[in-house]
């Protein structure tokens, strides 16, 4: 790759080298395979160029067909929506169908205490779920130590336990829930019908309701708008740094034009010219990234009304396909697009060389790029990720110890007949 | 009995009936906020759109003037890179080309892929490697979620309402111990479910149907678009035909005289398999059949083919003179080396290298297409999707044929521009860029399309009224 920089123009006529960056953010462990999150949404790569810090590229989705909308089959889709629904199915009937068939009478007679039968309903429909929870959590384990780098391991296996335990205390709220109502409810369809009530307002209404209210309470502008608002304060800024750069150094080194300058002025203009778009880029992007953590924190207190909100969040937190990992590894990119643009300006300033024509031009070759470092994402530990859906995973053990609570005041009630 | 005094009392009943009205209250809130949702998303595309042609505008006046003042003997210095006068200081600096999709009249029911795939593209010449998406900035986790549309309340929640309210109608009757007095009545149990069905058919489409329309015309929508007419009625056809599907479900499973429980579980089952499983499982199939290539491979094409082109160097652009005459080099310094000649063949070279891989991503969408519109009819979500985002022009077909002929614009305007980056003469075609232009029609193979869509649905829900129908010709009173 070559570097060519032709002192008679600006910085269109310097050939610099262009880097596609992979987002790798998590894709490279197991943790994706359990809920691959906002990614197929996010762009999979970044182009890094100088002057400008480029979105994301590729959005799986938008190669995807229409029922992508209908989600991937995913086991966070299936622990999400499928499993509460197979809970309320078994747990429906646990106390109603009982009181319709008179055996709960008969369960009384023998002196069992109703505080006595809530653990053993739980139990019960608890291990009807291990021949299928215990062996995914099996896999999931392996999968995990299998494609995780040594250095990783510790800190993913704390977030497959934690993943687990939030999907363990989400399934819990269900099953509680469901036997309280079929304690509570004269009859085993009146039960069915409340619970999957409950579960399409809260599974299905509120994450979308929630969405779009966050979305009218903190709106953001359209692309169109924010770029246009990028493009033109850089370009101002750029325009303002070329003058200010030219105006500094001539005075510094007392010479009438940037040609007569000791090294190749566009090196120090290009620096200078980056510099100035740093902070730039950094407003822009900021005020949109303020703008959608407003909108997810929103969602995540949304876990008032709905639990899945709450382990949607934690899910994704824990498996690193959230927003603020999104944005860890944009910001990441971008300090490591800083570092090429730094090296080559400093590269063209040093080891320009004039021509018989009073140009400055210098080449690159092997060296330069190979000092140039690789692109390493470095991800955040487990406590980052918790950090980032506190308010979700607390609103999760509310909704459990309030479901625990209501099931046990429920069954302390029971009517027999 | 009557079947008109047999409604009568039916209808009083149903006037009694506080969860009916409770569940219809909050579908028709629901459907409220689906409309508001969908009638804000397609204003902020039209907002965006009359943005778009502002910028381009006013960008295009600002070179128009900064070209008159220079030339008028302005002493002010212009590099050569932002010279409105130069084909290149043109396109840089002032060209702001934006290529943009209008909302169709129904747009506001259903957002299908707008949020997800673009609906302005700006249109990018110069010579330099762009690799700038056009996408919407949005919240991923809204787009992974999608929106709380018109087409959402019908899709999801319409089914649950209409099941909620309709899969005991019979059952409760036998288990209250009512079923005796009520068929003490000279009333066939077919024609008194028949009439209850209806009675409740008929509130829950009104609003269905009502809601949704009145939100339109409130937001705007005139009967006197191209086909306006047509797509309202085609959407008011669709959605009673897909309501009609889950009414007749009930009715055929109420006619078999199960429990209330195991109605609900037959028919909450029904909805899982055929709203959420399937499509999901469908998702997930085409992907494994059709997969398309992979992206990082690419990139890493066009990498390559873009290194090869510029390893050529001076062979192609010789090569690529002999094809283009017009963009023989002239002798300004600011082009020394040739070097946007050279550009220019790189991209060309590069683009032909690439092709045949941009080639295989649309032959392999256009498969996965195809096969859904082959296996839409497993799943009445599926057809009912597909049907919607088609009539709100929010479907795939319309987006990828939509960047097909921006890509088309794109090549038109480089052709245009192409010779000015590269002449010494001044640049003045401000008024002669190559327009976009998109045809964009709604008849022919979407009407038919659509028809389709709607005898598949009122077909299955005919078929499934009639095995009810059957069903309820055996003794009811006995089992």
């Amino acid at each position: 790759m070559t570097n060519v920089c032709d002192g008679s123009t600006k910085a269109k006529n310097i050939r610099m080298p262009r880097r596609i960056t992979a987002s790798s953010h998590s894709s490279h462990y197991g943790r994706t395979l359990l809920d691959n999150g906002i990614q197929p949404y996010v762009g999979s790569f970044v182009w890094l160029e100088a002057h400008r810090q480029n979105e994301m590229l590729y959005r799986p989705a938008e190669d995807a067909t229409a029922l992508q909308r209908f989600g991937d089959l995913t086991p966070a889709l299936a622990c999400q929506n499928l499993i509460p629904l197979l809970i309320i199915f078994m747990a429906y009937g646990a106390f109603a169908r009982e009181r319709e068939q008179g055996t709960l009478q008969q369960l009384m007679s023998l002196g069992v205490r109703p505080s006595a039968l809530l653990p053993g309903k739980t139990a019960g429909i608890s291990c009807a779920f291990l021949p299928i929870l215990l062996p995914a959590s099996f896999v999931s384990i392996l999968a995990i130590a299998w494609l995780t780098p040594a250095e990783l391991l510790a800190d993913e296996i704390t977030r497959l336990a934690l993943f687990m335990l939030s999907y363990a205390i989400y399934f819990g709220v269900f099953l509680f829930l469901s036997l309280g109502v079929s304690a509570r409810c004269r009859s085993s369809a009146s039960a069915l019908a409340i619970m999957l009530s409950f579960w399409a307002l809260t599974t299905l209404v509120a994450p979308h309701a929630l969405s779009d209210l966050a979305r009218n309470l903190y709106p953001t502008a359209s692309s169109i708008e924010l770029k246009h608002g990028l493009e033109e304060s850089t370009r101002i800024a750029e325009a303002r740094s070329w003058e200010q750069t030219s105006a500094a150094l001539l005075s510094q080194y007392q010479v009438e034009k940037t040609g007569d300058l000791p090294f190749a002025f566009e090196g120090a203009a290009l620096q200078a010219d980056e510099e100035s778009t740093y902070s730039l880029f950094e407003k822009h992007y900021e005020e949109f990234f303020t703008a959608l953590h407003a909108q997810n924190d929103l969602h995540q207190l949304g876990a008032l009304i709905s639990p899945l909100a709450g382990v949607q969040l934690v899910s994704m937190a824990l498996t690193g396909n959230d927003l603020q990992h999104h944005r860890d590894f944009i910001l990441q990119a971008e300090a490591h697009r800083r570092v090429i643009h730094t090296m080559i300006n400093d590269y063209i300033v040093r080891n320009s060389t004039k021509t018989a024509d009073g140009q400055w031009r210098s080449e690159a070759g092997r060296e330069l790029w190979e000092r140039i470092p690789d692109f390493v994402y470095v991800p955040a530990n487990w406590r980052s990720a918790v950090s980032n859906c506190a308010v979700g995973l607390g609103l999760l053990g509310i909704w459990f110890v309030v479901a625990v609570a209501g099931a046990f005041g429920a069954v302390a009630r029971i009517k027999i007949l | 009995m009557t079947i008109w005094t047999l409604a009568a009392l039916e209808q009083g009943r149903l006037r009694r009936d506080r969860l009916f009205w409770t569940v219809l209250v909050l579908g028709a809130l629901a459907l409220a906020y689906g409309i508001v949702n969908g009638v804000a998303w397609r204003d902020f595309q039209q907002a965006g759109i009359h943005r778009a042609t502002a910028i381009s505008a006013g960008r295009l006046a600002e070179a128009k003037a900064k070209a008159a003042e220079l030339n008028s003997g302005s002493k002010e210095q212009v590099d050569f890179w932002s010279d409105p006068r130069t084909g290149i200081g043109f396109e840089g600096e002032y060209l702001r080309l934006y290529d943009c999709l209008t909302p169709a009249p129904l747009a506001a029911l259903a957002v299908g892929q707008s949020d997800l795939l673009p609906y302005c593209i700006r249109v990018i010449t110069g010579p330099w490697p762009n690799f700038q998406p056009n996408y919407e900035w949005e919240n991923p986790l809204r787009l992974l979620l999608g929106r709380f549309d018109c087409s959402f309340v019908v899709i999801y929640l319409a089914p649950l309402l209409i099941l909620l309210t309709t899969f005991n109608l019979l059952s409760r009757e036998r288990e209250a111990g009512t079923l005796l007095l009520l068929f003490s009545f000279p009333v066939s149990p077919r024609r008194w479910l028949a009439v209850t069905f209806l009675l409740r058919a008929a509130a829950v489409l009104a609003v269905i149907l009502g809601l949704p329309v009145a939100g339109l015309f409130l937001s705007g929508f005139g009967l006197a678009g191209t086909g306006a007419i047509i797509q309202l009625a085609m959407w008011l056809i669709l959605v009673s035909a897909y309501c009609s599907f889950w009414f007749a479900l009930a009715f055929a499973v109420n006619a078999f005289g199960g429990t209330s429980e195991s109605n609900a579980l037959v028919l909450a089952g029904c909805w899982i398999v055929l709203v959420i499983l399937i499509p999901a499982s469908l998702n997930l199939t085409l992907k494994q059949i059709y997969p398309l290539p992979s992206r990082v491979a690419f990139l890493n094409a066009v990498r390559g083919a873009s290194a090869d082109a510029e390893r050529m160097g001076s062979k192609l652009l010789e090569n690529y003179l002999q094809d283009h005459s017009d963009l023989a080099p002239g002798d300004k310094k600011e082009n020394a080396n040739d070097y946007i000649e050279t550009l220019i063949a790189v991209n060309a070279e590069t683009d032909r290298a690439v092709d045949p891989l941009k080639k295989l991503f649309q032959e392999q969408q256009d498969r996965q297409l195809a096969l859904i519109e082959k296996l839409s009819l497993v799943s009445p979500a599926i057809v009912l999707q597909q049907a919607a985002n088609l009539l709100s022009g929010n479907d795939q077909a319309r987006r990828l044929k939509f960047m097909a002929a921006v890509e088309t614009h794109r090549k038109e305007v480089r052709r245009f521009l192409d010779p000015a980056f590269v002449t010494e003469a001044p640049f003045t075609g401000y008024d002669s860029i190559p327009p976009f232009k998109y045809n964009d029609s709604f008849f022919g193979v979407k009407v038919s399309r659509l028809a389709g869509d709607i005898a598949t649905l009122a077909g299955f829900s005919l078929m499934l009224a009639a095995w009810g129908w059957r069903a309820l010709g055996r003794p009811i009173l006995e089992s």
